[in-house]
Parts: C-alpha cells; sequence; structure tokens
C-alpha cells in the first residue's frame, strides 16, 4: 500500500474525530462563555496597555517567548500500537508518511505561532513605537525558524537517551535567544541573515553525520503518540465528557462534609450521590469561578441596567454548565442492584441543579441589592432569575 | 426448607437467538453454601448476571422469596448482595462514603449501620484506610472494600463471584469466617470460584457448569457417585466430569 494513502487516511480520521469534538463543544455552551472571556480580556488588555511604561524590555520578553515556542513542539505521527507489527517491515518506505506528519505539525505549530504573534503585537506595537517591524516579515522568520526546528526534533527522535534529547532542546533554545533579540530589536540585517543561514548549514551537517544512519525508535514513537492523544483528550474532556479519560477528583473535605445534613435515609440515596460527586468535581470549580468572575463583574460594572444585564448574563452561563449534571454517573453498574427506583436519579439531579442555582443567583444578588439606584430594578433581576431557573430546570430533563 | 433462590428451568444469554445457558435448574435454601464452578466460558457469569437482573431469560425464571424482579424489583432487589468479580466502584468516593451509600440504598439505619461497619472494617483490617479513594486502594484493597459493602447489608442471601483472587492470605482467612458465620444465621451464599480445594471445605452443594448446561449437581458425595470415584477430591472429580463431557 501507497504510505502517503495511510498517512492521508490517519489524519483524516483524526480530523474527523476532532472535528465531532468541536461540534459538542459549539453545543456546550462553553462558546458563548468564551467569547464572553474574549471580549472582556480585549477590554481589560487594552486598558492595560494604556499603563504600561513604552519603556518595558519588550524585545527580551518576544525573544524568550519565541525561542520557547520554536524550539519545544513535538511532532504528531498518528502512529498507532499496532504498527509495530504491521508496518514495522515497511519502514524503509515509510519516508513519504513521515514527511507527511513533518509537514502536519509544521503547519499547526506555525498557525500556534501566529496566534501568539496576534496576540503579543499591541504589546511589541506599544512598547517598540516608531521601529515596530512589519507584521509578515516578523511572522515569515518566525516560521522559517519553526520548519528548521521542526526537523531537528525530528531527527531527535532518534536519540536513545533522555538527557542527551532534553540537552539538544535546550539548546536549541538558548541558541534562538540572542538570534530573536537582536531581530526584535534591530531587524533583519546582512549580518544577522548571514548568521542564520551558516547556523542552519552547520546544524545540516552535525544533524547529517550524527543520525543520518540512525534507526528510528518505534517505541518512542508510540508513546510520544499516546501522550499527545491523551493531552487531546484530556483537553476536550473539560467541555464534555470524554469516555475512558479519567476525571480528577477533587477531596474538598471543606465543602464535601454538607452531604451529612441529608437524613440518612432510602430517598436520599441519589441525592448523597449527586451532590458528593458535584462537589468533588471539575464541575463545580467551574461553577465557583465563574461566580467569582460574576460578582466581580457585577461590582465594578457601571450603572443599573450594565448590573442586572451582567446578573442575568451569568446565571444564565451558570444554568447552562449545570447541564452536565446530568453526565454524573450516567452509566454506573450498581444502579441496576440497588433496591431504589431508578427514576429517583433524575429527581436527585433536578434536586442538586436547583439548590446550587439558587446558591448562585442570591450570592450574585448581593451586589445588586448594596448598589442599586433604583429599588425596581433589583426586583426584575430577581424576576429574571426566577424564569431563568425554571427554564434551566426544563432543559436538565431528560 | 422453602428455598431463597429458585432458578426454574433457566435458558438465556446476551442474544435471543443465540442461548449460552440451557435449562438451568438449581436452587439455593436458607443456612446452604452452593458452589458454583465450571471452566472459562462455561457460563458462571452468565449464570449470575441473570440472577442479578442484568440479563433477561429467553425461558424459564428466576425467582427470589417467590418473586420475579418483575413481580416485584423493590423485594427482589434487597433481597441479596452482590460481591463482583472485579471490584466496581465510584472513583469520587471514598471508602467509607461507598459503604454509606450502600446503607442509604438499603434503608439501614444510620445506628445499624454504624455498629456493622465498624466490625467489618476492623475484620478486614480496613479502618485507617476508610477515607480513602478507591484510586488510591491497591486491588485486594478493593476487592475487601467490595466484600464490606456486600456484607454490610446482611440480607438473605449472597452472590458471591470468584472473591479469592487480589486477597491476602487473612482476607481470605475472614471471608470465609465471615460466609460461615452469616450461613448459620440462617443466609444463603452462591459462591462461584476456580479455588476448588477452598470450595470442598465450605460448600454444602456444588453445580457444575459445562458448555451452559448443569453436568452434575449434589453434596461433594453425591457427584462423586456421579462420577464413579467415591473419595476422590472435587479436583479430579471435576477434572475427571469435564473431560467425560468433552468426549
Amino acid at each position: 500500500m501507497d504510505v502517503r494513502i495511510l498517512w492521508k487516511r490517519r489524519l483524516a480520521s483524526f480530523a474527523k474525530e476532532a472535528a465531532g469534538y468541536s461540534r459538542y463543544i459549539a453545543n456546550s455552551g462553553s462558546i458563548a462563555f468564551l467569547i464572553f472571556a474574549f471580549i472582556g480580556g480585549a477590554i481589560y488588555y487594552n486598558q492595560l496597555l494604556q499603563s504600561i511604561p513604552p519603556d518595558l524590555p519588550v524585545e527580551w520578553g518576544m525573544a524568550i517567548l519565541f525561542a520557547f515556542l520554536i524550539a519545544s513542539g513535538k511532532i504528531r505521527t498518528f502512529i498507532k500500537e499496532g504498527d509495530r507489527v504491521f508496518v514495522l517491515p515497511a519502514e524503509k518506505d515509510m519516508g513519504p508518511y513521515f514527511k507527511g506528519a513533518i509537514g502536519y505539525s509544521a503547519i499547526v505549530q506555525s498557525i500556534i505561532l501566529f496566534l501568539l504573534l496576534l496576540l503579543a503585537w499591541p504589546l511589541y506595537r506599544h512598547c517598540m513605537g516608531e521601529d515596530t517591524l512589519p507584521f509578515l516579515q516578523v511572522i515569515f522568520t518566525l516560521i522559517v525558524l519553526k520548519v528548521a526546528n521542526i526537523l531537528a526534533v525530528w531527527q531527535e527522535l532518534k536519540i536513545d537517551h533522555r538527557g542527551m534529547k532534553v540537552f539538544h532542546k535546550v539548546i536549541r533554545m538558548l541558541v534562538l535567544v540572542p538570534i530573536l533579540y537582536f531581530y526584535f530589536s534591530w531587524g533583519m540585517n546582512f549580518v544577522l541573515a548571514g548568521a542564520i543561514v551558516a547556523l542552519l548549514f552547520v546544524s545540516l551537517g552535525y544533524y547529517r553525520s550524527i543520525f543520518g544512519k540512525r534507526l528510528l525508535r518505534w517505541d518512542d514513537l508510540i508513546q510520544e503518540e499516546k501522550k499527545a492523544m491523551s493531552r487531546f483528550y484530556r483537553f476536550m474532556n473539560g467541555f464534555i465528557d470524554v469516555p475512558g479519560v479519567s476525571v480528577s477528583v477533587h477531596r474538598r473535605s471543606w465543602l464535601s462534609g454538607i452531604t451529612n445534613r441529608l437524613s440518612f435515609s432510602q430517598e436520599n440515596t441519589y441525592t448523597y450521590l449527586i451532590l458528593k460527586s458535584f462537589i468533588r468535581s471539575d464541575l463545580s470549580g467551574i461553577i465557583l469561578r465563574m461566580a467569582i468572575l460574576g460578582l466581580a463583574v457585577i461590582i465594578f460594572i457601571p450603572g443599573d441596567l450594565g448590573k442586572g444585564t451582567a446578573y442575568g448574563i451569568f446565571l444564565y452561563l451558570v444554568g447552562v454548565q449545570l447541564i452536565a449534571l446530568r453526565q454524573i454517573h450516567a452509566h454506573v453498574f450498581w444502579f441496576f442492584l440497588y433496591p431504589v427506583d431508578a427514576r429517583q436519579r433524575i429527581e436527585a439531579i433536578k434536586r442538586v441543579n436547583l439548590w446550587v442555582l439558587g446558591v448562585v443567583s442570591v450570592l450574585l444578588a448581593v451586589p445588586l441589592f448594596v448598589t442599586f439606584q433604583s429599588v425596581y430594578l433589583p426586583v426584575v433581576a430577581i424576576l429574571l432569575a426566577l424564569i431563568m431557573v425554571v427554564y434551566l430546570r426544563k432543559r436538565t430533563t431528560f | 426448607m422453602e428455598s431463597i433462590l429458585q432458578v426454574h428451568q433457566l435458558s438465556g444469554g446476551y442474544f435471543k437467538k443465540h442461548p449460552v445457558l440451557h435449562d438451568l435448574h438449581f436452587s439455593v435454601a436458607p443456612g446452604e453454601m452452593v458452589g458454583l464452578i465450571g471452566l472459562n466460558g462455561a457460563g458462571k457469569s452468565t449464570t449470575i448476571k441473570h440472577i442479578l437482573g442484568l440479563l433477561e431469560p429467553t425461558q424459564g425464571t428466576i425467582t427470589i422469596h417467590n418473586k420475579t424482579l418483575q413481580e416485584s424489583p423493590g423485594h427482589y432487589r434487597s433481597a441479596f448482595s452482590y460481591v463482583p468479580e472485579t471490584p466496581l466502584f465510584y472513583e469520587d468516593l471514598t471508602l467509607q462514603e461507598h459503604l454509606e451509600l450502600t446503607a442509604m440504598a438499603y434503608g439501614i439505619s444510620k445506628e445499624v449501620y454504624e455498629d456493622r461497619v465498624e466490625r467489618l472494617l476492623v475484620q478486614f483490617n480496613m479502618e485507617e484506610r476508610k477515607k480513602m479513594f478507591p484510586a488510591h486502594l491497591s486491588k485486594g484493597m478493593r476487592q475487601k472494600l467490595m466484600i464490606i459493602n456486600a456484607f454490610l447489608v446482611e440480607p438473605a442471601l449472597y452472590i458471591v463471584d470468584e472473591p479469592f483472587v487480589g486477597l491476602d492470605p487473612v482476607g481470605i482467612r475472614s471471608l470465609l469466617d465471615l460466609m460461615v458465620e452469616r450461613k448459620n444465621e440462617g443466609a444463603g451464599i452462591l459462591i462461584s470460584s476456580h479455588i476448588l480445594s477452598t470450595l470442598e471445605r465450605y460448600c454444602n452443594r456444588f453445580i457444575i457448569l459445562h458448555r451452559g448446561r448443569i453436568i452434575a449437581t449434589g453434596s461433594l458425595d453425591e457427584i462423586r457417585n456421579q462420577a464413579g470415584m467415591p473419595g476422590a477430591l472435587l479436583d479430579d472429580v471435576f477434572y475427571h466430569l469435564t473431560g467425560e463431557a468433552n468426549k
């Protein structure tokens, strides 16, 4: 089989999986939160820029940040465990497959470089003033260096000693820092360009002579790929429930004892379980952070209308997040055995949902009552909250 | 005496068209420990799944105290507890919280729960670990959690699936003592295991499953006679019977 087809198939199947997860993310309400956070962040960034003195040594910051980004970065190969048996015999023909992997990794990481440069650009321009380099030239230079580093990373995959791998990476980083510092400070000139080209040639010679004849280390490739996949799943798990990813459990002993207040009876079996699991989950952490953020926004935003709107938006966002409650212990074996009606589980989820929303709506309403100038608006806000609670409770049903 | 569990002409399996179990007929009476033995794939776990109500029989019925699961789910489910072959737990509950949850689910009062749990934790040497999450427990400790969980309920019937693997010798002894104690108090126990030498010493009766059918059943002497091997070890009898059945 043509290995190029194999590569395309592997890439396509990963793209399909990633697209599937992205759809879930879009539906989960996280997008609304991200847009909100983005707008808030942009406004804050802009305000922050005004207060930053322009003589900040931004060249050094840029040089260190991008040296790190360019020198690190891994190669996605989409190699699978079974390849050790089935593809290994064709190792000498695998060139085009790995070229695909190197190309893919270079493109993805260049996109990340582009986005981060975009993010850092206002600060860079703010500090450099008239000495600011053209954006396109900067991104081009960074991508050239990135591609060279990706090629080096590929060769370094053949190193058997962990320490030596790290050593190579650190050296690349240490070489990049002064290059980028000179570049961000004085721009591209013949001396710098000459130095970069000379460096590339030296590296080429070095990697050729040392690694040219070494064999691929399949175990390492498989391990690296596994790690990359688990990073991907863990990231996605932050938005939706990915089966097979072990979720983190937080003990939270300061709060989890609250379940002792439930009476020790059969009717409370599922309420006990759902409440305890909610408190220990990432979900409750997200809700807590959201509530604190909401509280801060409501306090600092000026005007009754602004405060009221912020109240509504944050309550809605919390409610949407709480839909994830129904994922808690959705497939647990023991439920089949308990002599308790399984419908009680749904009742318990609704109950916990209502409690959490109630606590958050009261908490967020505190600054409303303290700072409102008109008497009617808090009343409107509370009505709004009630409608929202009813609506969201409906959405939690099954 | 009237039996607790009655499996009546049971046929069933994972797919309706391909039954794994054929015409199983047996019972477990109060004060009785019944050993369910058979090779890998003989149908032991499938039989247990049918009793738990996870699979539906294609033919026949299973009753506990004369009621099927459909007739009276609450009554059926609260009459037994189960020790699974591989520990099954909630990642986000501590050992103690698992036990509290079970007590609540089976309607045990707080006082009775505290009384029972204290004894069981000491018996299985798990007192100091009750605040730990399952992720931090070893395989054997998780198995102990499952055992404490099941014996906390004190039901009429225990269904115990291969409990010895992974347990330390003291744990095995504690479990056996506990089963004898409950048996003497009038509970019925259905136990599946490959450790035939242990079953031989503790079980009153045996059910030998082979390819989904019962090929021998009865007390040790009765199955020895069925095999024509008086005085032989259960191990040898079992080996002989499954060998014969393959011919």
